[in-house]
């Protein structure tokens, strides 16, 4: 009995996490006259309240077709947000876990500080940096370019601190036989410790592509050519009649960070088990 | 089971790369082979460029309806109106020569006006007008030619005949080539090519049939404008022009070359060559050539560094000369030019001193000045930067941080407009540059306004200058308004009027929610922060409850009521100026509360108060005080590298030149311009005929109800001296700016909107502005 | 014998003593990368914080002073501690409460994993665009109660405000730290809480002293994260509420927000530094922490 109400506590908190992905769902296929009428209260300021149903009233495509097929900037927008995040995940991956790996693995002087300078680094908020970012963009000529944004996320401190826990996890025995069998340092990199920690490499990607595809501050403040800009500043202000736009680009948004993170999900978790283990 | 991990990474990476790389690709952007390709080199020091002048015109020219440069040298215009006629210049344009009285050489009646007029490339004029025409039929349409040798016959044209009730009536005229003219009829979708002396019929073009908003002719072709887009037609053959893609992208880049918004004038021009197939054409970007057939437009003058970007300007006509000098006949605010641009191998092709100004939202005064600015002074290049440009969502605190963004990086603007921004923080930390240099001389050579202009000293120093202002003034009965010190006895007293009055439609006009608060807003801001800068929670209590309350008071149709409700504008367009003269004529309105801005605006209030007995107007009742809306605030970045030529077009902004000229920002501040647009000349001539006195007319008719033709009509008169006298003892006595701050006018603007619609009540519009005020004021 | 083992310990003590600085070679490129973009506008931001706006004159520890004396700064400030206080303590215990409910649901339960994290990977503009119609005067939540009857709230106008935030927070990041926290409850052998129920343990028991600290590395991973992502919450209240939103909302970045726009770069970069200032010490203390244990 109490296994059940347990259980049932449980789907409740599913579907209170999921309700709003029914919601958008459901949006998106909503007329603009439906969603005036439902929505009128908060948008327009008229009396009642919002009410909404699980299905709408006359299913349409409209809002799809309006936003795949008469909005070129969306597409645009779409493929930047491909290519910044694409761009970032690769960089990260070619920057982070070398750097990850050295921290873990190798016990050199100013180990413990510099790790915890990049803890520390990875907690500044963006409004403190803006001006001083946009001052060393603006001195390297990288303002209001993609490679403006990209460089400096690659370098982002996160995935190494991350990834760094997966790597101290690796038993010291595996690497010491390898050793003792003649491996290199660069050996033992590429063929012990990348596969080990694959489960926190695929982590770091995971997390850091839901970061980087619903970036918002950098591209609005570094850059000025609209047609650089991403999708997550697609949105605009949700007035009434671009309501249905506003529902439909949210999924067509949500598609893609869902599948990663589906993908990656088991990933993460053998990650992290395998980092249980104490140091 | 590692290699599958591994697989599965390889793959998801795999096909992120790929679909970047498609992406990449795929781009349905293509901004290439469209956009013209500009000759001015950036960077470089490339030389050469068109440079502007004027040709004098006849005296009493009242319009020219066609420029040609004929193949002997002489310059030949057709000065259209009521005394139509012919002049030629064979020294280009210094002395003209009267070559023919149209209305003689036709014989035609005292009272006829010629419509308009082509020339032809060989000298020959066509014309048309309507006779017999009277109150309600336009008339007959009559075609005539003036041959090169002055004689002139009637042309009868051999036109199918048209389904129109009103009659044939022409569009459009233009020459095709010689002795060809080219004709569209209202209401017809095609176009009838006629020959210009036997009137016969020779071709019938765009036979689909496409409805047009005008055309051009050049180069071998016919251009048609619509909405949709352009349609090119090969004259030689009539069909459709396929090869000249990259014209029609660039005309149709920009969507405002497609529709016509005036009866005189075109947002594109168009003419032939010297050679063949050689296209010139200009909009309000600047001139280009075309070559038929060619994959690229060349631009040869920016638009930014002459007229053709000014806004009071609008293109007529073009042709161009033997030696590549092109002409173009223009208006420039109602009065006609002629503007010659010749190529100046000794100039650069781009200024090489650039002044940076920065607007936060669109302001036609300072592209006005710019434009005007830029053609005094070739050396200097003026670009403008607007922080929101009312496309995108950008708010007034995003456009701020940008713009901070780059003053700290030191690539910031030069000239500062003020308007919106946080004065006294900028000038509490040293952004902006003293000027009060330029304001002294200034002062001291034609005169200031100085209560409007000086209103931002500190100790000596001057920041900023408003270079335009705007007076809010109550209009009502005389007893009724006189007695109104404050907001809240302005509000009583609408109640009061209600009460006497339960069927008069307003008691305050209001156009909607928006516009209500937003001119509330300009008259009682000053009184909303207390002396210690802190919110007067009271007062704003009383403001929002006021607020309300007049919107009311007022009865709205029903199907008003949506439009009423209003409470965001996406428009730029400043209805604060704005004189509900029916309203207060017909007397279905009591009061309205408003911002004079104009000579012009000033003149309906006085019309109004004339044509009404005991309607009179005062300043906006706001206590003590006598508010003035400052605008267009001039101001010098400390961090500037251009002080020279920021601070010459600071200058130049407060000049009685820029000044004089009118769009809609409030009154100038330059002591001359002020006389001037307060009808000074007119007044000093002394008595004025009735004619003389109307400034403008309008009216309007509708159908009421109960089916009955209402109509309405009303000329603005010149107000006279001793109401121009009255009005500059007000403006004298002005002694408090309106708040200016964007961040905080936002702020009660959505606050007053939700409370006048009924969202909130007026106490939590309240709670909610000083709660946030307070933070904004603490920070 | 010895001599050998000797020998190979000599040897291997210097590889190791060798090996050690290809470490550092390993982190050169990312260390590069991040001197060059994050350390210098970190830097940059500190001299700032001692020096005047436009001037760059020096200031000493005026910036400073006018930031404690600052009533903004005091709310701001107090707003963000609040937040931080009250949410991740909840967050933490909801999550692992969840986790340790969810890993005995065989079926469903993998399931359930993935709806949880469904909040994390919905796009920020939509998130806000749901808050909007859920929390606003005329929103969802409002009409279900007046549907019961209830007087509807001004919840993004009031105090509860920050109620609506935390919320929020934990709404979106309660997935994530489930899925993390049984990723860490699977790394526990199963032969231990056997064992420790045929010495009689019961439930409650077997949760305090087994499966609490075998958890604890991944707590301190989680707390970080965690932690981390209550930053993030301000990307969301901007969007709804604007610049000035309700007092009990109003945090640290907002305050950084609305300096920058009014050119107040001087008390911005001396907040930012107090703020790095207090994280550092959060961060040390949290190491302290671990390696005690």
């Amino acid at each position: 009995m109490k296994n059940k109400l347990l259980l049932l506590l449980l789907i409740l908190l599913a579907a209170i996490c999921c309700y709003p992905v029914i919601f958008l769902l459901t949006g998106a296929l909503m007329d603009s006259a439906e969603l005036k009428e439902r929505l009128g209260p908060v948008l327009a300021g008229s009396g009642g309240f919002v009410g909404w149903a699980l299905l709408p009233q006359y299913p349409t495509m409209q809002n799809y077709v309006e936003l795949l097929l008469d909005t070129p900037e969306f597409f645009v927008m779409f493929w930047n947000s491909v290519k910044l995040t694409a761009g970032v995940l690769a960089g990260q991956l070619l920057i982070g876990v070398p750097a990850a790996w050295g921290l873990a693995r190798f016990e050199f002087p100013f180990r413990k500080p510099l790790y915890t300078l990049y803890i520390i680094l990875m907690m500044m908020p963006f409004q403190v940096r803006m001006l001083s970012d946009y001052l060393v963009l603006d001195a390297l000529k990288l303002l209001d370019s993609h490679p403006g944004i990209i460089l400096p996320a690659v370098f982002s401190t996160f995935p190494v601190f991350i990834m760094y826990r997966f790597f101290r996890g690796i038993p010291e025995a595996i690497i010491e036989s390898a050793k003792l069998d003649g491996a290199g340092s660069l050996h033992v990199f590429w063929f012990i410790g990348l596969p080990l920690g694959a489960g926190g490499i695929v982590s770091a990607l995971v997390l850091n592509f839901l970061e980087y595809w619903n970036l918002i501050e950098q591209p609005l403040t570094f850059l000025k050519d609209k047609t650089l800009w991403p999708l997550s500043l697609f949105l605009p202000d949700v007035g009434l009649e671009k309501a249905g736009i506003a529902f439909v680009s949210s999924v067509v948004t949500l598609v893609p960070a869902v599948f990663v993170f589906l993908l990656g999900q088991d990933y993460l978790e053998q990650g992290i088990a395998a980092s249980a283990v104490k140091e | 089971m590692r290699r599958n991990r591994k697989g599965r990474l390889a793959a998801v990476l795999a096909a992120a790369v790929l679909a970047a790389g498609i992406g990449g690709c795929g781009n349905t952007d293509n901004t290439q082979g469209t956009q013209a390709q500009s000759i001015s080199a950036e960077g470089g020091n490339a030389m050469g460029r068109y440079m502007e002048s004027e040709i004098a015109l006849p005296a009493d020219t009242m319009r020219i309806c066609d420029i040609q440069k004929l193949a002997d040298g002489t310059l030949r215009i057709f000065a259209g109106g009521y005394r139509s006629m012919i002049w030629d210049s064979k020294d280009d344009g210094a002395t003209w020569e009267q070559k023919t009285i149209v209305g003689e050489a036709l014989d035609l009646d005292k009272d006829i006006t010629i419509y308009d007029a082509r020339i032809s490339p060989d000298g020959s004029v066509f014309a048309f007008w309507y006779e017999g025409g009277s109150d309600n039929e336009i008339g007959t349409l009559c075609f005539g030619k003036i041959l090169p040798d002055g004689t002139a016959k009637r042309v009868t044209p051999k036109l199918p005949e048209t389904e129109s009730s009103y009659g044939t009536m022409v569009g459009q005229i233009g020459y095709i080539e010689t002795g060809k003219i080219l004709m569209r009829i209202i209401g017809m979708d095609q176009f009838y090519l006629l020959d210009d002396e036997s009137g016969e019929l020779l071709d019938t073009l765009n036979e689909e049939g496409a409805y047009c908003d005008y055309f051009q002719t050049g180069g071998g072709k016919i251009f048609i404008f619509e909405s949709k887009g352009v349609t090119i037609l090969d004259y030689a053959s009539g069909g459709q022009s396929e090869a000249d893609d990259a014209v029609k992208e660039t005309l149709e880049a920009d969507s405002e070359n497609l529709s016509l918004t005036s009866t005189s004038s075109f947002p594109v021009v168009m003419c032939s060559g010297n050679d063949d197939g050689i296209l010139y054409f200009a909009d309000d970007e600047g001139l280009y050539r075309y070559s038929a057939g060619g994959s690229v437009v060349e631009q040869i003058a920016d638009g930014k560094l002459n007229s053709l970007a000014k806004p009071s300007v609008s293109l007529c006509g073009m042709s161009v000369s033997d030696d590549g000098s092109i002409l173009m006949s223009v208006t420039d605010e109602e009065s006609p030019k002629l503007l010659r641009f010749v190529y100046d191998e000794s100039v650069p092709s781009v200024p090489d001193t650039e002044v940076k100004v920065y607007t936060l939202e669109d302001n036609v005064a300072v592209q006005q000045a710019i434009s005007m600015f830029q053609t005094q002074n070739p050396k200097y290049y003026v670009s403008l930067e607007t922080g929101m440009s009312g496309e995108d969502p950008v708010t007034a605190s995003d456009a701020l941080r940008t713009l901070n963004t780059e003053i700290m990086a030191g690539n910031g603007p030069d000239v500062l407009i003020l308007d919106g921004m946080p004065m006294e923080s900028y000038m509490e930390k040293g952004v902006l540059k003293d000027i009060s240099s330029i304001y002294n001389e200034i002062l001291q050579s034609g005169g200031l306004q100085e209560n409007v202009a000086g209103i931002y000293q500190r100790d000596g120093a001057v920041y900023g200058i408003p270079s335009r202002f705007k007076v809010p003034v109550l209009i009502g009965d005389a007893e009724t308004i006189g007695q109104i010190e404050d907001l809240e006895s302005l509000g009583s007293t609408a109640e009061q009027l209600r009460a006497q009055d339960g069927d008069v439609e307003s008691i305050l006009h209001v156009m909607d929610a928006y516009w209500l608060q937003n001119i509330f807003y300009g008259a009682y801001s000053p009184l909303m922060l207390a002396k210690d800068g802190t919110v007067d929670s009271q007062m704003l209590t009383g403001y929002m409850t006021e607020l309300k309350t007049l919107f009311d008071l007022n009865h709205y149709k029903e199907e008003e009521v949506e439009y009423r409700m209003m409470t965001n504008r996406s428009d730029s367009y400043d209805f604060s100026l704005y004189v509900s003269t029916q309203g207060l004529v017909e007397k279905t309105e009591k009061l309205q509360l408003m911002d004079l801005g104009s000579g012009e605006g000033l003149a309906t209030v006085t019309s109004v108060c004339g044509l009404t007995p005991g309607v009179d107007y005062r300043l906006a009742p706001v206590g003590e005080k006598k508010v003035f809306i400052p605008s267009t605030i001039v101001g010098v970045s400390a961090k500037s590298s251009q002080t020279e030529g920021a601070e010459e077009f600071v200058k130049f902004m407060l000049s009685e030149t820029a000044q004089s000229v009118n769009q809609e920002s409030g009154f100038p501040v330059n002591k001359k311009a002020l006389d001037t647009e307060l009808f000074a000349e007119k007044l000093a001539k002394g008595e004025l005929s009735e004619d003389e006195r109307i400034i403008m007319t309008s009216g309007s008719t509708w159908m009421s109800e109960d089916g009955i033709l209402h109509e309405f009509n009303f000329d603005t008169l010149v107000p006279g001296q001793e109401e121009v006298d009255r009005f500059k003892k007000l403006i004298d006595s002005l002694d408090t700016p309106s708040l200016t701050d964007a961040v905080m006018g936002e702020l009660v603007a959505e606050q007053a909107g939700k409370c006048i619609t009924g969202e909130i009540t007026a106490e939590e519009a309240v709670s909610v502005v000083c709660q946030k005020m307070n933070l904004y004021l603490a920070e | 014998m010895r001599g050998i083992a000797a020998a190979k310990g000599r040897r291997t003590r210097r590889h190791l003593a060798g090996r050690q600085w290809e470490g550092l070679i390993f982190v050169l490129p990312s260390l590069t990368g991040v001197i060059a973009f994050i350390l210098v506008p970190f830097l940059d931001v500190i001299r700032r914080s001692f020096t005047e706006v436009m001037s760059g004159k020096f200031a000493g520890l005026k910036n400073y002073r006018t930031i404690f004396s600052n009533s903004a700064f005091l709310q701001a400030a107090g707003n963000t501690v609040r937040f931080t206080v009250v949410c991740i303590p909840l967050l933490l215990m909801g999550s692992l409460a969840a986790a340790v409910l969810l890993q005995r649901q065989k079926r469903l339960g993998s399931f359930l994993k993935s709806m949880y994290l469904m909040p994390m990977a919905i796009p920020v503009a939509s998130v806000v665009l749901l808050w909007k119609l859920l929390f606003a005067q005329g929103g969802m939540l409002n009409g279900v109660l007046s549907f019961f009857g209830a007087a509807p709230v001004d919840w993004m106008n009031s105090d509860c405000a920050f109620g609506v935030l935390v919320f929020s927070y934990i709404w979106k990041n309660l997935g994530y730290d489930v899925i993390l926290w049984l990723a860490g409850l699977s790394g526990i052998p199963e032969s231990i809480y056997e064992a420790a129920r045929v010495d009689g343990a019961g439930e409650w028991r077997c949760f305090v002293s087994i499966t609490i600290p075998n958890l604890l590395p991944s707590l301190y991973t989680i707390a970080v994260l965690s932690f981390l992502n209550s930053f993030k919450v301000f990307r969301e209240a901007y969007l709804v509420a604007g610049d000035y939103p309700h007092k009990s909302i109003y945090m640290m970045q907002h305050l950084f927000n609305n300096w920058f726009r009014e050119l107040s770069v001087d008390k911005m970069s001396a907040g930012a530094v107090v703020n790095a200032a207090v994280i550092l010490m959060l961060v040390l203390l949290l190491q302290r922490a671990w390696e005690k244990e």
